[in-house]
């Protein structure tokens, strides 16, 4: 309601005066232009993207007047307009820019409006490093225009934002943000393994019989460190290799399955590992366990990380800092976990109480979180 | 950071980019893009003014010339180009302090709709230090201080008014003041009187009215009384603005399907998709998901642009048709942070509350207790807040 009253109370006395009124126009958003380019090792190519609503105002379109812009009224001035475009991009060196080619323009939508697409290609080439562009469309008749610059080189590229007071930037598409990546990804996945509980219980689970061995029906405590570390190392390396692999597929969309049912077995992987734990049925090659229902885990990496929304020109390291992020965690607790468990693995208390009372919570914990993420209700956090 | 979002704001423009291709329409008949009639008169006046500004861009009647005409239209339509357009013509005097006056009280206005209220608020001061008697710029700073909440200043300003500005709009200022002080059932019932009685306003003012006492009448919860006002208010067509907190009072009484007929087809901006994603998802049509995807595709590229004037309806998108409650709520707070009309206050209650973040709240909650604010649609949002524990 504020801005219908502050328009209108502008408007009403300011403007009641006015000379003439533009008339009836279809509203819109606000205006953004797009230019892409790709330097190749000889060559450069690209397209430049405007609304046509822009380009009318710029070079009047609408020859007939009747209000309506057709693409007969854009097609047959194509070429004239095209250079006039390309006119006001510049790449390379100021002293000697790139000649810019255009090719047959087309017509696109972008959020919900039509745009007129100006290809183009040079035969220039720009020594690595950094690049001088130039845009400077429309700001002369629209001070709010913005044009989103997207400069890349192989896989490569960054982004930058022009405006009436910045019309040109240097860019260097190969400078390192890798390591701004790297970092970010890094703590993300550090982060997702510690504000998602099931992760870690799941792992917890799997560390409370590691300690322990199944000797007739009754469990006994391993013998040696080594022995303990062994099997974790089973167990934890299995985990890594499942859901780094789920992980990778899913974050390059090699597989695709839906977000609440990867949650859900999450869920029940977490409440099988502790049932596995009061009434052992896997007891010589958990790994094999940790293995399967880590192909799981990995798919809900996946979900946390495209979520995040990866760099599309560093995929591959958002992927790898962020793998690595959850290592580092999952690394953390068994380092915490193992010796605290190693220490108490005789008591009677742990093989009679600790684990099957802890076992038994983490059950119940396991199956609330199945049934809200398979139902969508609330039930408990996390 | 600000790059990270720059980089996954432009990837998903092309992603979304991708799932149409480019093409060449095979009619030329195809119409891209419909835009003001070349040949109505009003048109052309404006084309000529701008090709004549065009070849004189330092002559100052014509920028203002051009300047009013496209904020003038840019009220109407709720098209956010045309503010760009009007500070486009006004370039050459644009970043200079002391800009002549009357540059300067459109400067303000071209700020206000961009959001930028302390740079308006800045502008009308002046003016308003050297001719204390401009009633143009002593209403818009009484209604840039009513939208970023700084209430009492704002009645000063009502109760200023010079008697140029006309009896309605000073009465609407005052009034709405009131309103949103506590006292929307009086403020009401005066203006209801003040409508019935004039006989001189210009209809632009009348409708204004009409439309403020339908924003009084939904804070009193009074559904008939506001479907009353906002009819008058929107009897000649409406302008968008209008006609969008027409469809918000439809969508609160539950009425989505009344607010596709009264919005779709009507306007392209931003404001009118938001309630058409939101009536088209609660009544499952069809062309829902269009407009949602379509209104993600303008926010990211607002994003991208480091545009922040789509806050309010970022925040409702996220809340109401993604159902996205924690991203809704740092919106929310954020758009608090720059605007604080009641509209405002119950977004980050709304988010707040589906967010399960009831300290989130706070700021929200604290302002509502010192204006002494009372909304019917506030109510309900304050009893859950306090019935979760902080």
């Amino acid at each position: 309601m504020s801005r219908l009253v502050a328009l209108l109370s502008s408007a009403a006395i300011a403007l009641s005066g006015t000379l003439f009124s533009v008339g009836c126009v279809e509203a819109h958003s606000q205006s953004y232009g797009f230019l892409r380019a790709t330097v190749h090792d000889n060559d450069i190519s690209g397209q430049v993207e405007l609304a046509v609503r822009d380009l009318d105002l710029a070079y009047a379109l609408d020859a007939d007047g009747d209000g309506n812009v057709t693409w007969g009224e854009l097609r047959k001035r194509e070429s004239e307009i095209a250079s006039l475009v390309l006119r006001g991009i510049s790449i390379g060196p100021a002293s000697a820019p790139c000649d810019l080619v255009p090719a047959a323009i087309a017509i696109d939508s972008r959020g919900g409006e039509n745009y007129a697409i100006f290809p183009f290609t040079g035969a220039c080439r720009l020594p690595s490093g950094q690049i001088r562009v130039g845009y400077d469309l429309m700001f002369g008749s629209d001070a709010q225009h913005r044009g989103l610059v997207d400069l890349g080189r192989g896989s490569i590229g960054r982004s930058t934002v022009m405006t009436p007071e910045t019309r040109v930037a240097v860019i260097d598409p190969e400078s390192d943000n890798r390591l701004d990546v790297l970092r970010s990804f890094m703590s993300h996945g550090v982060h997702h393994i510690w504000a998602g509980f099931d992760h870690m219980l799941f792992l917890a689970t799997l560390l409370l019989s590691a300690v322990v061995i199944r000797s007739g029906n009754r469990w006994q405590a391993v013998e040696t460190f080594g022995g303990a570390a062994w099997a974790t190392t089973r167990v934890v390396t299995a985990f890594t290799l499942a859901h780094s692999i789920t992980l990778s597929a899913a974050a390059f969309a090699i597989v695709e399955i839906p977000s609440r049912f990867v949650e859900s077995i999450i869920a029940i992987s977490v409440a099988v590992a502790a049932i596995n734990n009061l009434f052992p049925i896997v007891t010589r090659r958990v790994w094999v366990a940790a293995f399967a229902f880590g192909l799981m885990h990995g798919l809900g990496f996946a979900g946390a990380l495209t979520d995040l929304g990866m760099p599309p020109a560093r995929k591959l390291v958002a992927l790898l800092a962020f793998n690595a992020g959850v290592e580092f965690s999952q690394l953390a607790i068994v380092a915490g976990l193992l010796p605290a468990l190693f220490l108490i693995r005789r008591s009677v208390t742990y093989t009679r109480v600790a684990l099957p009372a802890g076992s038994a919570i983490i059950v119940v914990i396991g199956f609330l979180w199945f049934l809200q993420r398979a139902t969508g209700m609330s039930i408990i956090p996390g | 950071m600000t790059h990270g979002i720059i980089t996954a704001a432009v990837a998903m423009l092309v992603a979304s980019a991708a799932a149409a291709a480019p093409y060449r329409p095979s009619d030329d008949g195809t119409v891209l893009v419909t835009v003001p009639h070349a040949t109505a008169s009003m048109q052309i006046a404006f084309r000529n003014a701008q090709n004549a500004l065009a070849a004189n861009p330092n002559d100052l009647n014509l920028a203002l010339d051009v300047a009013r005409a496209a904020i003038r239209d840019g009220r109407a339509s709720a098209d956010p180009r045309r503010y760009g357009q009007a500070q486009a013509a006004l370039a050459p005097w644009w970043s200079i302090p002391n800009a002549p006056m009357s540059v300067r009280v459109l400067r303000a206005i071209i700020r206000q709709n961009l959001h930028d209220f302390a740079g308006a608020a800045a502008d009308l001061d002046a003016i308003l230090g050297l001719d204390p008697r401009n009633g143009q710029a002593r209403l818009t700073r009484a209604f840039v201080r009513q939208t970023v909440g700084a209430l009492a200043d704002a009645r000063d300003d009502c109760r200023r008014l010079p008697p140029s500005v006309g009896v309605m709009a000073a009465a609407v200022c005052l009034l709405r003041v009131e309103a949103l002080t506590g006292s929307a059932a009086a403020s009401l019932e005066r203006l209801d009187q003040l409508i019935e009685i004039d006989a001189k306003s210009e209809p632009l003012v009348r409708r204004w009215a009409q439309a403020v006492a339908a924003d009084m009448a939904v804070m009193l919860g009074q559904t008939g009384a506001a479907d009353l006002h906002f009819a008058k208010a929107t009897a000649e067509g409406g302008d968008i603005p209008t006609l969008v907190a027409f469809a918000d009072h439809l969508l609160d009484t539950d009425r989505p399907g009344e607010v596709l007929t009264l919005l779709a087809g009507r306007s392209e901006a931003d404001i009118v998709y938001l309630r058409l994603a939101i009536a088209g998802k609660r009544l499952n049509d069809p062309r829902a998901p269009q407009w949602s995807t379509l209104l993600a595709d303008r926010f990211a590229a607002a994003k991208a642009g480091g545009v922040q004037l789509h806050l309010r309806e970022e925040a409702r998108f996220e809340l109401e048709v993604n159902g996205n409650a924690v991203t809704a709520l740092g919106l929310a707070r954020t758009n608090w942070t720059i605007q604080k009309e009641p509209s405002d206050a119950r977004l980050v209650l709304q988010a707040a509350v589906a967010a399960n973040d009831p300290a989130a709240a706070a700021d929200v909650l604290a302002f509502i207790e010192k204006t002494g604010l009372v909304d019917v649609r506030l109510k309900p949002l304050r009893d859950k807040i306090a019935e979760k524990p902080l």
